[in-house]
């Protein structure tokens, strides 16, 4: 026994240093879940975690990863993420089609921690395909799915939180009821738009649900990956499709070069047709956290409010804030009552106020 | 054919027609020189190294209070550190004993390493503006403005001026660096010089159709035109036509065919090209050496036949062995 094999040296050393870091990792999910601190919930994009911020108000800690103009499809996690995701107790997410560069990390830490990916939780003939026969991803265009699949998240945060689940609960509903009248407000605005007139061209096909939703024929120069590259044909047909169809605008999105948007303006004034930009739109990202663009609803009622007028619609002055508040002037009390939210997004309450109301003119 | 024509006249593909078969000119001849001098992937190298330079303009942007996509400092950003990359090339090559291949390799990992770090940062920073940013390294072809279009025109013309008029200096430099230096040319000014030529090209090429593409341009058409003809200046004239014909029937084709990327299509007849040079060029091509080594291994046979038919008397087995001997030896 004096001379001792190095290599069982080697494997019990190896052997300490995985108990050690077991036990690490235990204390620190332990840790985590001691009653004196919230859970901690972490979503990908801030499509999920602003909402579910608001709805899970003091009793969660609800955090978002990617930033504001972050493509998700191409956002590689840094380790401060997955020192994130290690420690959170439920992770939401889109699904793989989405965050393809983080499902393997979700999933493996998932294991963990729960995990819940929206997309699986809403019935798939409600899914649309994209040209690779892939679950299109781009579910928030649609104000109505995007509730049924928050719908899922927040069972989950009352799973999390069973203390709490009434005023999640409740929370939970005077937001949807919020989605609900955004939803009306979207449609509304859209079907504004002169019928021949109802074509959004943008960069990349982020916007079918949109379309489907609120009957707007939708034409992507790209396709629904941001990683495909035009052709030339494309532009003409896009091109030609805007002098028949007399379009006024086109659209740019926040997280996509409009160079090919550029080059469809220029091809129509070639043709002697005026089109112009008609302004940015949130695809995949939303606008800075804090402001109104940074929330879900900003986000939407953004979208919707500058393609109708881009194109020939006549939204209300003030966009979806104002529309509100005027048809709720007209039935009073029908606003839900309890669910300011505590989320850290000044965004537009479910109970308007005159202090609100400044806060959700939008900035366009 | 009335329906192609009226397909390829139209204002879009006209302008990309143009800007596709100027630029497949202007990196061709700026190619050649490359290719000759081995430094084809040099061009590779400024490709990446326009990353770091990209994503530290943005950040560069938001510190001055700019916007981050301010396209103007994103490019001389891309230009300014695929200068930087060149130098360290270059000085890599001339200073220390490595070789120009791994000159070539250490700047590109290095520089683009440097780039994916950055982005990074960007990434963890809350601000908006910050998507796509690494896709303007990656350009497309089919939505080139009539703007970017002359802007190519202008650098085409560039390039064509400075290859013609330090045409004796390259032809120096790129065959016998020693001899130019003894001589007493500035070999590591035209060095750079070159790869400054390189750079133009590249850095205007990747704001307009991609990083691939640019590259593929510099490098298929010059390697084919090698093929051809063992005379620079028959070669760069050659380069030059590959390169523009390449533009223009790639770019036509995405016109005229569905679901063709135009810059793939380029890619694509460039490749084609080469693919023919090696196969059905005069004296080099696969063909042509085929046909000179079958002729040699008939006539060695008939010579082989000859020398048995001589030495039928000595025994066939030690005629035909001495045949096969001095048919080898001879050329």
């Amino acid at each position: 026994m004096t001379v001792l094999p190095l290599s069982a040296l080697a494997a019990a050393a190896r052997s300490v240093a995985v108990a050690a870091l077991v036990t690490l990792l235990c204390t620190t999910v332990v840790g985590a879940q001691e009653p004196a601190e919230k859970p901690r919930v972490v979503a990908t994009i801030a499509q999920i975690g602003e909402p579910l911020a608001r709805i899970a108000g003091d009793a969660l800690r609800v955090t978002s990863l990617m930033g504001p103009g972050v493509d998700p499809h191409l956002y590689r996690p840094t380790r401060s993420d997955i020192l994130a995701l290690t420690r959170a107790d439920l992770i939401v997410w889109t699904g793989q089609t989405l965050e393809s560069k983080m499902a393997g990390a979700i999933r493996r830490l998932g294991r963990r921690s729960a995990q819940v990916a929206l997309i699986d939780h809403l019935p798939p003939e409600r899914l649309l395909q994209d040209a690779d026969n892939k679950r299109d991803p781009h579910l928030w265009m649609d104000v109505g799915l995007w509730r049924t699949a928050l719908g899922a998240g927040v069972a989950a945060l009352v799973r999390l939180a069973p203390d709490e689940a009434d005023a999640i609960r409740a929370r939970a509903d005077a937001y949807f009821a919020e989605l609900g009248a955004l939803d009306a407000y979207v449609s509304q605005v859209m079907a504004g738009v002169p019928e021949r007139r109802r074509v959004l061209i943008t960069a990349h096909d982020a916007f079918a649900y949109f379309g489907r939703a609120y009957q707007i024929q939708v034409e992507g120069v790209q396709g629904t990956s941001t990683e495909t590259e035009a052709g030339l044909k494309d532009i003409e047909r896009l091109v030609r499709l805007i002098v028949e169809r007399d379009l006024a605008a086109v659209f740019a999105e926040t997280s996509v070069s409009d160079r090919n948007v550029t080059a469809l303006i220029e091809g129509a004034a070639a043709r002697g047709h005026d089109v112009v930009l008609g302004g940015k739109l949130f695809s995949d990202a939303m606008g800075e956290p804090g402001t109104y663009l940074g929330t879900y609803v900003g986000m939407l009622d953004h979208n919707g409010t500058t393609i109708a007028r881009a194109l020939g619609g006549a939204p209300p002055e003030g966009g979806f804030g104002a529309w509100r508040q005027g048809s709720e002037a007209a039935a009073p009390g029908a606003a839900p009552a309890g669910a300011r939210s505590a989320g850290p997004p000044a965004g537009p309450s479910a109970t308007p106020s005159a202090e609100a109301a400044t806060q959700e003119t939008p900035p366009f | 054919m009335a329906e192609i024509v009226r397909l390829l006249s139209s204002y879009n593909t006209a302008v990309v027609l143009l800007a596709a078969t100027l630029l497949g000119a202007a990196g061709a001849v700026a190619g050649t020189f490359a290719l000759l001098h081995k430094r084809s992937l040099v061009s590779d190298a400024i490709g990446h190294a326009a990353l770091p330079g990209i994503a530290g303009g943005f950040l560069v942007a938001l510190a001055f209070g700019f916007d981050g996509r301010n396209l103007a400092i994103l490019l001389s950003g891309a230009a300014l550190s695929g200068a930087l990359a060149t130098v360290m090339i270059s000085w890599i090559a001339s200073q220390t004993r490595l070789s120009e291949d791994t000159a070539i390799a250490t700047a590109l990992a290095v520089f683009f390493g440097l780039g994916a770090v950055l982005l990074s940062v960007v990434q963890s920073l809350q601000v908006s503006g910050q998507a796509g940013l690494d896709s303007f390294l990656l350009g497309t072809t089919a939505a080139i403005s009539a703007r970017e279009a002359g802007t190519i025109a202008v650098m085409a013309l560039l390039v064509a001026l400075v290859g013609l008029g330090l045409f004796k200096e390259f032809r120096l430099l790129t065959f016998d660096a020693a001899f130019a230096g003894a001589m007493g040319y500035p070999v590591r000014a035209l060095d750079l010089g070159l790869m400054a030529l390189l750079l133009l090209v590249v850095a205007l090429g990747l704001k307009t159709v991609g990083l691939i593409l640019i590259v593929a341009i510099v490098i298929l058409p010059p390697a084919a035109a090698r093929f051809w003809t063992d005379r620079l200046g028959a070669m760069t004239a050659l380069a030059a036509l590959f390169g523009a014909g390449a533009g223009a029937v790639g770019a036509g084709a995405s016109a005229v065919l569905d679901d063709l990327p135009t810059g793939g299509a380029i890619v694509m007849t460039a490749g084609a090209l080469l693919l023919i040079s090696l196969v059905a060029a005069p004296r080099r091509g696969l063909v042509a050496q085929g046909v000179v080594a079958a002729r040699f291994r008939l006539a060695r046979r008939r010579e082989a036949r000859a020398r048995s038919g001589q030495g039928l008397g000595q025994g066939l087995g030690q005629g035909s062995g001495q045949g096969t001997g001095e048919g080898r030896a001879r050329p």
